[in-house]
């Protein structure tokens, strides 16, 4: 079993897990690990996870596309289209097998009406859709749209997420 | 008639407005140390929806307001001094709102104080880029919009139960549920009380207009939808946003009004993720609380 190693720009070690924040990731080798991001929005949370190897990694993105941003600070996750290659880099560097990985997405959320603007939680999911494509990725759930606000947690040892929503009970998927 | 809450009963129940219980050792050691420089309150204050409430009211009491209304949290500090602060805190710490689960939109501990940073810390970088509101009083507003909430989830959460289960069929906007259940809204609420405490007129016309700016004849107008783009923004990032705030009609016309456009709000989202890390962990705690 390879040594727990943690890829991540900026993270939070507690007893709940590690806690991305937005426009973060991390990836985690160790099977006991949780990996937790807090209220999505419009954000996609996207997990990858090596069943046969225990090997789980997470995304909390902001917006599709960084070619739209190119005067903000470089920060990847911020990213789909930066981050979901880097986080599956980092999970082929920490060992994983790209034949076994499996892809969830979650959030995406949407306002009321919103035509002109805002539409950021349709434009995610849109851009997601055609990016896993891309890149081969096998998901295996699309938790995605609504008008609810998503925190999840992932198990480094099922792959299984837990959802929470407001005022809802927890839900696996 | 409405069985819940009449608007009146729900403003007296709530006539102070606590702040934060972890935010108060921090600014009572501060207001106690021998060097407490104004920015130093200042940074606590403005973290914390209750306690600048709170300060903000005070500076606009008819002991402290003179002739001129105090918009800013900078302008309340300077105004009180720190012996009136220092008993404004200690007052402070008697509240309990935020020891007690709050129903009735489904919030987190703490959920309030994070979302209403986040549309401060927007609305400051919005009047800061466009250069239409003082970014000191569109950080204050941003920050006590929700004033109303805080205080109907404590006084009417049966009334706010009620709401959630007409959400979004027959009410697609959760406003109009509170509306068709209560006989008011939230921003009645802040309204009341913002009036009550004498708050300046630029805070009130946000808390009240907010939700649709187009629709009100706010003398305040740029700033009224600077904070209802922040509110949008800050509701994208997810920040604290319990079960109504995706059921929130975005006013496009409004938004248009002041050219704002979806490429260049989207492109401010960056910096005020950046600014937020600062304020708050990836786990929600705030910085200052801690």
């Amino acid at each position: 079993m390879p040594d727990p190693s943690i890829t991540s720009q900026s993270f939070t070690s507690q007893k709940q897990g590690l806690v991305v924040g937005v426009a973060d990731m991390v990836v985690s080798t160790d099977p006991d690990e949780v990996l937790v991001t807090y209220a999505l929005g419009s954000c996609l949370g996207i997990t990858l996870h090596d069943p046969t190897k225990c090997i789980g990694g997470l995304l909390h993105l902001m917006l599709p596309d960084s070619q739209l941003h190119s005067r903000t600070t470089v920060r990847p996750a911020m990213f789909l289209d930066t981050g979901l290659p880097l986080l599956l880099k980092t999970m082929l560097d920490a060992g994983a097998d790209e034949g076994a990985l499996r892809c969830k997405v979650f959030g995406g959320a949407q306002l009321l009406s919103a035509d002109q603007f805002f539409r950021i939680g349709a434009q995610n999911v849109e851009a997601c859709y055609k990016l896993t494509a891309a890149l081969s990725l096998r998901v295996l759930v699309w938790e995605v749209s609504g008008r609810v606000n998503r925190t999840i947690r992932m198990s480094n040892r099922t792959g299984e997420v837990r959802v929470r929503v407001p005022a809802r009970p927890e839900f696996i998927r | 008639m409405s069985k819940h809450a009449r608007l009146e009963t729900v403003v007296d129940m709530t006539d102070s407005i606590p702040c934060a219980p972890l935010i108060l050792p921090k600014l009572q050691r501060l207001l106690h140390g021998s060097h407490v420089t104004t920015q130093q309150l200042q940074s606590i204050i403005e973290l914390d929806p209750g306690l600048a409430t709170s300060v903000l009211r005070m500076a606009n009491s008819a002991y402290f307001a003179r002739n001129q209304k105090c918009e800013s949290i900078s302008n309340a500090i300077l105004r009180l001094g720190t012996t009136a602060l220092s008993r404004l805190a200690v007052t402070s710490q008697a509240g309990n709102w935020l020891n007690q689960p709050v129903k009735g939109y489904g919030w987190e501990p703490g959920d309030l104080c994070r979302h209403s940073l986040c549309v401060a810390v927007a609305a400051e970088f919005l009047s800061t880029s466009s250069g239409l509101a003082d970014p000191g009083v569109a950080y204050t507003a941003g920050l006590i919009h929700d004033v109303g909430k805080l205080a109907l989830a404590y006084a009417n959460s049966d009334g706010l139960a009620e709401v959630e289960k007409l959400v979004p069929s027959p009410y697609p906007i959760w406003e109009h549920a509170e509306n068709a259940v209560l006989g008011y809204c939230s921003a009645d609420v802040s309204k009341k009380l913002l009036q009550r405490w004498g708050l300046p007129t630029a805070l009130i016309e946000v808390a009240t207009s907010y939700l649709h700016p187009s629709r009100g004849d706010s003398q305040n107008l740029p700033l009224v939808i600077i904070v209802h783009a922040a509110k949008s923004i800050a509701t994208e990032l997810g920040y604290g946003v319990g079960i109504d705030g995706f059921y929130f009609e975005v006013d496009e016309a409004a938004l248009s009004h002041l050219n704002f456009t979806e490429e260049a709000l989207q492109a401010c989202m960056p910096a005020i993720v950046e600014r937020m890390d600062s304020l708050v962990t990836p786990d929600g705690v705030i910085n200052a609380l801690s």
